[in-house]
């Protein structure tokens, strides 16, 4: 924590990040009253620090309400912070004039939720999806036929260009979302939940389509679920936060296997594993009681109040007063527990196999950014391969 | 990329449905409701009277037939000789004064709705798009008015400004258009508020920001178009309650001056014979409650046919 003075100043600690977030705090001011006085504050993402590498997929988990949205769209400056930073490419987001903020558009985008919400109903397809490359004056001579190549690369027949979003699934839906959000070949996608909405079956057709484009033009995904398996085996990292927080971060081996956050442990807990063997070697705890309101966290460690460690370790007095940094526990591994390594210790949530070695995924993420770097082909040639099947 | 076009779910649109925009949808949703088409026919029929009605009324609405009230000592009775519905006890034939009554009622509804739209909409377009400070401001200003019994306000200005210069402009017609308008802006501009609040918040507007759309079009090409269909229906259910303030007013003498009426004045004159000629009284009433049924029936349609809930999901 000694270090935040520093780090503030100084853009992109870890020099492959795309995106450096220091110590950001977004909070929203609760209104009342005929002249708008503050009674208080929504404390949606309360001061958490992160990097994403180029190339990088971040799994970002965490209940319902503990902030990954507003975190995600602070990223790309949908949202303004209280505090703290943002740095995209080592430019401060914030301090971009209006003109390099737009420009800055092209380089970031996102997908979201809900396939209804987020298509304007009023406007066809084809005006969805130029609206980007009208906004930045891309292909101005043949937009249209750029709009039919970002059909067809996401899999959906070109020539509907004329209809109205309300004429489709909402798995098509979502690929025109994702059409739009390539449109101006961005470099960082945030993925809001893109799957959650969708029927099961569809749902892992639409996040094959993401790993396939993520693979063909070398993105960066910031990839926010509501549940740690969805994003086990697209992430390079993952991060779980918890009511604001940003409570753990690392490679899928870490957090899956052996995670040093007892919240982490809770949420593995709820997920079956197929093999029998390790299930039985495990415990499992369940959650108990509400999450507790942003508006007023609890003091200390946040997850406290609800803290199967904390209890098993007779309530330590620093959980209720000292809010735990997010340290480092192991390699490129980091969890704001005070007592990360008991939780590390323990068999709750997965079985502790201590004969496994941890797989290096530094280094195989690393190999992997090669690949793509490589395969990052422009666009155009990218589109003539896709889509022609119907 | 062969997964994915393969995976290709079986496409919504290839049903044999001609594209539709959700404007052609709500039409065809507007046009399967009965009601709906019966009171959109009757009001084209009144605006269509309110228009050429001088043209192909039977007589002037002014001119007295002197022969006939001498003939019967009083108003003419309906159905029987040149006058179809009568006259009143000066000779003037009902009918074309209703047809003329129809201009004045249709042009009151009309022109409040124009003011409606333009105090409301700017006052509640700004509100939301504001927000903070100016929102709370415009907002308890509105509450101030909303609290205002409606009809007590628009009776005082009416009785405060009859005899003035103000009163009499425009045969007495702009004092109304004024009253009426003042205290029914109220229910659009929080109407657009509260659509455009909740459309700010959509995804979509919200990925238009991503692209960098710039603020103007954010609220001419993704507001306004997703808002106008309830604007549309209010301004359709807002045209009742307009004649019934008219007719309101024209019945303690407010607005129209003689020798024109309108369809609230008509029943006023007519009260004095209500007991020996309740015509006078009885087919004015008829057009007025025509006037609401319709304008109602066609906005309720409306209003179905523009459905948010249904928008955007058949
Ligand atoms: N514009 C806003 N004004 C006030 N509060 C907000 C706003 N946006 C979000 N919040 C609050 O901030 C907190 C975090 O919201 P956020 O949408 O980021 O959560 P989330 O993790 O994405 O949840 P979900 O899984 O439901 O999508 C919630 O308590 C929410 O109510
Ligand atoms: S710091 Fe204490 S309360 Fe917080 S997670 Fe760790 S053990 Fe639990
Ligand atoms: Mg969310």
């Amino acid at each position: 924590m000694t270090s935040v003075a520093n780090t503030a100043a100084a853009p992109a600690r870890d020099p492959g990040a795309l995106v450096d977030v220091q110590n950001l705090k977004i909070h929203f001011p609760i209104l009342t009253g005929v002249f708008q006085t503050e009674a208080g504050r929504v404390r949606a993402v309360d001061d958490i620090s992160f990097e994403i590498r180029k190339g990088e997929t971040l799994g970002l988990v965490g209940e319902s309400g503990c902030g990954k949205t507003t975190t995600g769209r602070a990223l790309i400056r949908l949202r303004n912070p209280t505090a703290g930073k943002v740095f995209f490419d080592g430019r401060d987001l914030m301090s971009l004039s209006r003109g390099e903020l737009r420009r800055m558009r092209r380089r970031m985008q996102i997908i979201f939720q809900d396939p209804y919400g987020s298509l304007n109903p009023r406007m066809t397809v084809g005006s969805i999806v130029s609206e980007p490359l009208e906004t930045h004056h891309l292909s101005s001579g043949h937009r249209m036929d750029r709009v039919r190549e970002l059909l067809a690369l996401v899999g959906l027949n070109p020539n509907y260009t004329n209809r109205y979003p309300h004429e489709f699934s909402g798995g098509q839906r979502q690929r025109i979302g994702i059409a739009r959000a390539l449109a101006v070949e961005p470099e960082f996608i945030v993925c809001d939940e893109p799957i959650s909405a969708l029927d099961v079956s569809i749902q892992a057709q639409v996040l094959n389509l993401l790993v396939e484009l993520r693979e063909q033009f070398g993105l960066t995904y910031l990839f926010i679920a509501h549940d740690l398996s969805v994003v086990r085996h697209i992430s390079d990292r993952v991060g779980v936060m918890y009511l604001g927080k940003l409570v753990e971060l690392g490679p899928p081996t870490a957090i899956y296997e052996s995670p040093g956050h007892p919240y982490t442990r809770a949420l593995l807990s709820a997920v079956p594993i197929p093999d029998p063997k390790a299930e039985r070697k495990r415990r499992r705890v369940i959650l108990t009681g509400d999450v507790p309101s942003p508006v007023n966290p609890p003091s200390g460690c946040r997850f406290h109040t609800r803290c199967w460690l904390y209890e098993r370790l007779g309530r330590p007095e620093n959980c209720r007063t000292e809010d735990p940094p997010l340290r480092q526990i192991g390699d490129d591994h980091r969890a704001a527990c005070h007592y990360a390594e008991d939780a590390l210790k323990s068999d709750v949530g997965v079985a502790h196999l201590e004969d496994r070695v941890r797989r290096g995924t530094p280094a195989a993420v690393a190999a992997r950014h090669e690949a793509a770097a490589q395969a990052a082909v422009p666009h155009e040639q990218g589109a003539g391969v896709a889509g022609t099947g119907e | 990329m062969a997964n994915t076009t393969q995976a290709l779910e079986a496409p919504a649109a290839a049903r044999a449905k001609p594209s539709a925009s959700l404007w052609s949808d709500a039409l065809s949703r507007l046009l399967r409701n009965r009601l709906a088409i019966v009171g959109g026919v009757i009001v084209l029929g009144l605006l269509l009277i309110a228009i050429i009605g001088p043209y192909i009324a039977p007589f002037p609405y002014q001119s007295q037939d002197l022969d006939a009230v001498t003939l019967t000592g009083g108003p003419v009775a309906p159905f029987r000789g040149a006058h179809i519905l009568g006259t009143d006890e000066l000779g003037r034939d009902l009918l074309s004064r209703l047809m003329d009554g129809a201009q004045i009622s249709m042009t009151v509804a009309m022109v409040v709705q124009i003011v409606v739209l333009f105090i409301g909409v700017p006052i509640g377009a700004a509100a939301a798009w504001f927000g903070g400070r100016t929102d709370s401001f415009l907002m308890r200003f509105t509450d101030v008015i909303y609290a205002f019994p409606d009809l007590l306000f628009i009776i005082l200005l009416g009785v405060a400004f009859r005899e003035t210069f103000f009163g009499q402009a425009m045969n007495g017609l702009l004092l109304v258009f004024v009253a009426i308008g003042i205290v029914s802006w109220v229910t659009m501009a929080r109407l657009v508020r509260g659509q455009l609040l909740s459309l700010k918040e959509t995804e979509f507007v919200e990925a238009a920001r991503a692209i960098g759309v710039s603020d103007f079009k954010i609220v001419t090409r993704h507001l306004l178009p997703n808002a106008i269909g309830p604007v549309i229906v209010a301004v359709t259910l807002g045209i009742p309650s307009a004649i019934l303030s008219e007719a309101t007013l024209a019945f303690i003498g407010i607005g129209a001056q003689a020798p024109r009426a309108s369809w609230g004045s008509l029943i006023a004159d007519g009260q004095n014979y209500i007991r020996s000629q309740p015509h006078l009284v009885i087919f004015p009433a008829i057009a007025i409650a025509l006037a609401l049924l319709s304008f109602t029936f066609l906005g309720d349609g409306l209003r179905d046919a523009l459905d948010p809930k249904l928008k955007g999901k058949q």
